[in-house]
């Protein structure tokens, strides 16, 4: 599960960063019950999976996720695919070019500020009784990679409903086994 | 001649490009499937690794087409690239004894809510 192969920083597929759970995570779309909220950050406080992405995590995953599209990221894609590639990677523009940088709006960086934990919510059994005040599930980083701001204000998840496989064939050479051996599915 | 030297000799890809009907977007995901060494397919070796390396970077249309014409020219003398299938999402990936397995729909049915 690593990109030790290419060099590429492959994400860790377990458990959460996988292409299938954030298929699955950027499905729902919807925040999480307040309740869960507060039972996580009560009981496995120390859990690292469930941790908030970094500051420096979220400011690189949430606006420009869907805007920059990584010229090297591609470049190295396709050389490392191209094992005799003669041709250069062309230089990827971003797909949103036309649309000029926009910075997060006031309510957004409120709203991105109170869904950090706090102290407060590991409350004693005494306080338990009083209401608990609503919080915001954070968004994850994989729910983020699938949103397209171009169908609204954000929170409409890139809906990826088209597959298409491709291989690449490798073949021997006839010279001495006689035949072309190619793999196959 | 033995199957050793027959066997492949050059490291394949699959790629999986995921696109949308509403949208012209396109991820790449690119999963390994080179057959593991020969030391290390006897009855005690390893399991073999899941080797994906997801692409950060959204293409649209033309980029998506100039990718794979990319990985096509380069990978010509050895076959070339193919297109194998279109399906409509990744249930996940399982591993029985030999090697692992992407589960997905071939086919998908737009049901009306009554």
């Amino acid at each position: 599960m690593t990109g030790q192969a290419t060099g590429l920083p492959t994400p860790d597929l377990q458990p959460a960063p996988g292409p299938t759970s954030k298929l699955a995570s950027s499905s729902s779309g919807r925040a999480r019950p307040l309740s869960y909220a507060a039972a996580v950050s009560c009981s496995a406080a120390a859990d690292s999976s469930l941790d908030l992405p970094a500051p420096s995590d979220v400011s690189s995953a949430s606006s420009d996720d869907t805007e920059t599209t990584e010229p090297s990221a591609a470049a190295t894609l396709g050389s490392a695919a191209t094992t005799a590639s003669s041709t250069s990677a062309p230089p990827f523009s971003s797909v949103h070019d036309e649309r000029p940088p926009t910075a997060p709006s006031a309510a957004h960086e409120r709203s991105r500020s109170s869904s950090r934990p706090r102290q407060d919510d590991c409350r004693s059994p005494a306080d338990a009784s009083r209401p608990h005040r609503p919080t915001h599930a954070p968004p994850t980083t994989a729910h983020r990679m699938f949103v397209s701001r171009e169908e609204g204000d954000g929170d409409v998840p890139l809906p990826l409903n088209k597959y298409t496989l491709f291989e690449t064939r490798s073949c021997v050479s006839k010279g001495r086994c006689g035949l072309w051996r190619c793999s196959g599915v | 001649m033995s199957d050793l030297l027959c066997a492949p000799l050059f490291r394949s890809w699959f790629y999986i490009l995921a696109s949308s009907q509403s949208t012209p977007l396109t991820r790449v995901l690119k999963i390994d499937r080179s057959p593991p060494p020969p030391a290390a397919t006897g009855p005690d070796a390893p399991a073999p690794e899941l080797n994906v390396v997801e692409d950060q970077a959204v293409y649209n249309e033309r980029q998506a087409g100039e990718l794979l014409r990319m990985i096509e020219e380069g990978n010509r003398g050895t076959g070339g690239l193919e297109k194998v299938m279109l399906f409509y999402g990744i249930v996940g990936f399982v591993r029985f004894t030999a090697g692992w397995y992407m589960v997905s729909p071939s086919r998908s049915r737009l049901c009306r809510r009554s």
